[in-house]
């Protein structure tokens, strides 16, 4: 009788765990077509426009081996020469006035809503990993933690086709807090795939204020190490 | 100091000769920028018994001004030259600067050797900055942004080299002979090997530093951050001699006796800080300061009640003594123990207008400065700002020993 009860159990657990299993692993594989699809590469470059309320900031973005990533401001003119760095879970800012570079935590604001890691941080599955999944088709949900205290957002719900393509990211804070909703339009063909050319920062914490970054001038290349360097930034 | 221009003068035509080798002719290239800056000032000005008379110490209620920069600089292959001149118009009179002048030459993959005048700034810290080992806060004109101020002064003349390695870290020697050491005011032979690194595994990096001067001594840097939004940080010096010179008495003549710099005791100078970017981009910094090379309580009581006996007008002696304290308290800060805080935002009511308060305060006597900076832009290039000074604490506390009160400045700068 116990016997009876407890196989189809044991069956029916081992079989939902290898279900969530599946999920996971399926989940971590679609992070990973999310990412080659936003990173056309480990090192690249590519140009950045932000506006926001009428307000226009031009960078020059260039990652190495995924990890580390350099924007370089090139307009306005006041703001030309000011740089962010982040090398792994560093971060630093120049400014060249102040002749230093200076530790920044992710969360530190670029303009509107765009905070320095949804600029300098291309792909997700270096700081995050999928917890769990939901939906289907062109329409499904990859909800995804934190590997690191140090990522910039307590969770991220990201909305995707089954090709990878990313359509949606609502972003949250520690406390549950909806902080902003990024919107992944403007598909274009780029570097031999369909890639998101502009997307549309909606940030809730500011009565809904858009900031629009729009993605252009991509190029495979492979830029000198000395430029990740902290104590470098005054040269560039 | 002259044999020096030359050795650097010397230097860059060396690095030039080198640099234009066929091995490295590369594109020439050319970059100009400029800045305008437009100032006005009006203050609140009181006698006080350290400057009893304002007006003929040169303090002005009202003031008028403008700031021209212009930096260049050219690359060609492995060489850089570059350079930042400055004009400073006040008054109707024009002063001009040659803030940097130097060469630069890249060696292999990332070895750097350069000499020549050159501003070179370090550490963390926004309040006082310890390991800003090369800087005098005092040459900063106030009115401006720290990353406008700070940038705005004449640099050191030294040779140098940076080593930069693969795995983010730093190698950096600098001498700078017959320089001007910035706190003391007078001439010293520098050098500081400095080396920077980042921390295994987390978001953490560190500097340390070995200096030779007048001051020997070390020199430590760390930057961590936690979580997401925090970041806390320290910058320290630990050298021999204080920057500061304490009254020991008095002598027969009435003149101010001064003691020694304590050359042989190592004076730490620490500054602690705790950095946050709120969920709504308001940024936060809060740093507590520990100057063991600043007056003690026992030290101010005497530095205060010799203020309190001269009567400059009495006596020549008086006047003597007055001047000797003038020039014995100006430095940027005087005391052991301070707190700082900062609080930014880059678009005030989600306009594009930046703010930021600092509070300066003295543990010790309770004075202080508050600070308040509204910023809007002109257009593409241009800013207009807005600084509001309030300067608190009783009679011949630290921030009341001078006239200037309330200040309140407008600017505006264009850069092109």
């Amino acid at each position: 009788m116990l016997k009876s009860i407890i196989k189809p159990a044991l069956i029916a657990l081992s079989m939902s765990v290898a279900a969530a299993g599946a999920w996971a692993a399926d989940g971590a594989a679609l992070l990973r077509k999310v990412d080659d699809i936003r990173a056309p590469g480990a090192n690249f470059t590519f140009d950045l426009t932000l506006n926001s309320g009428g307000k226009t900031e031009q960078l020059e973005v260039s990652v190495q081996n995924s990890t580390k990533g350099l924007v370089r401001y090139t307009k306005p003119t006041k703001m030309a020469g000011r740089s962010i760095l982040f090398v792994d879970k560093n971060m630093w800012v120049f400014v060249p006035g102040t002749r230093r570079a200076l530790r920044i935590s992710p969360q530190q604001r670029v303009l509107g809503g765009v905070s320095s890691a949804d600029v300098a941080r291309t792909v997700y599955s270096s700081d995050y990993k999928v917890v769990s999944t939901s939906g289907s088709g062109n329409a499904i949900v990859l909800q995804l933690a934190p590997k690191t205290k140090s990522a910039a957002y307590a969770r991220i719900d990201l909305t995707v086709a089954s090709s990878g393509a990313p359509k949606q990211a609502v972003f949250y804070a520690g406390g549950g807090r909806k902080l902003k909703t990024m919107h992944f339009g403007g598909y274009k063909s780029v570097l031999g795939a369909s890639r998101p050319t502009q997307l549309k920062v909606v940030d809730h914490l500011e009565g809904g204020k858009v900031t629009t970054m729009t993605y252009s001038s991509f190029k495979k290349a492979k830029t000198p190490a000395a430029w990740y360097q902290p104590n470098n930034l005054n040269r560039l | 100091m002259t044999m020096f221009r030359q050795s650097a003068t010397a230097l860059t035509v060396s690095l030039a000769l080198l640099a234009t080798g066929p091995a490295w002719a590369t594109d020439l290239e050319f970059d100009l920028t400029g800045r305008v800056s437009l100032y006005g000032k009006r203050a609140s000005l009181a006698a006080t018994d350290l400057v009893p008379d304002p007006d003929a110490s040169g303090y002005q209620d009202a003031l008028a001004g403008m700031s021209g920069v212009m930096g260049a600089k050219l690359s060609y292959g492995r060489l850089s030259l570059a350079a930042q001149f400055r004009a400073e118009a006040r008054d109707g009179q024009v002063e001009t600067f040659t803030d940097e002048a130097f060469a630069e030459l890249l060696l292999g993959e990332s070895l750097f050797v350069f000499g020549g005048r050159r501003i070179l700034s370090y550490g963390q810290a926004y309040g006082l900055n310890p390991a800003d080992v090369l800087h005098d806060p005092l040459s900063e004109n106030r009115i401006f942004p720290s990353g406008q101020a700070r940038s705005d002064v004449e640099g050191t003349e030294m040779i140098g080299a940076d080593l930069l390695f693969d795995n983010g870290s730093s190698l950096s020697l600098i001498y700078a002979p017959d320089s001007e050491d910035p706190r003391l005011g007078i001439e010293e032979d520098f050098a500081m090997l400095r080396f920077s690194g980042l921390m295994a595994g987390g978001a953490g990096d560190y500097s340390v530093a070995l200096i030779d001067g007048n001051r020997p001594g070390a020199a430590l840097s760390f930057s961590w951050g936690i979580g997401d939004a925090s970041v806390i940080y320290m910058d320290a010096t630990f050298r021999k001699g204080r920057d500061k010179q304490a009254i020991s008495g008095t002598s027969p003549l009435g003149h101010l006796l001064l003691d020694t710099r304590d050359t042989d005791k190592v004076h730490p100078f620490v500054t602690l800080g705790f950095g946050y970017t709120f969920e709504n981009g308001v940024s936060l910094n809060a740093e507590y300061t520990r100057d063991a090379g600043g007056y003690s309580d026992s030290e101010w009581d005497r530095i205060v009640s010799a203020l309190d006996t001269i009567t400059p007008t009495q006596s020549a002696v008086h006047g003597q003594s007055l001047n000797q304290l003038n020039g014995l308290l100006n430095h940027y800060t005087l005391r052991q123990n301070y707190g700082f805080l900062r609080v930014s935002h880059d678009s005030l009511f989600g306009k594009p207008v930046s703010g930021e308060l600092t509070v300066l305060h003295g543990l010790d006597d309770g004075s202080g400065s508050l600070g308040l900076r509204l910023e809007m832009p002109l257009g593409e290039q241009a800013t207009l700002g807005l600084s509001a000074t309030h300067k608190y604490g009783g009679e011949n506390s630290e921030f009341t020993l001078r006239p200037e009160g309330d200040a309140l400045a407008i600017y505006t700068t264009m850069k092109f």
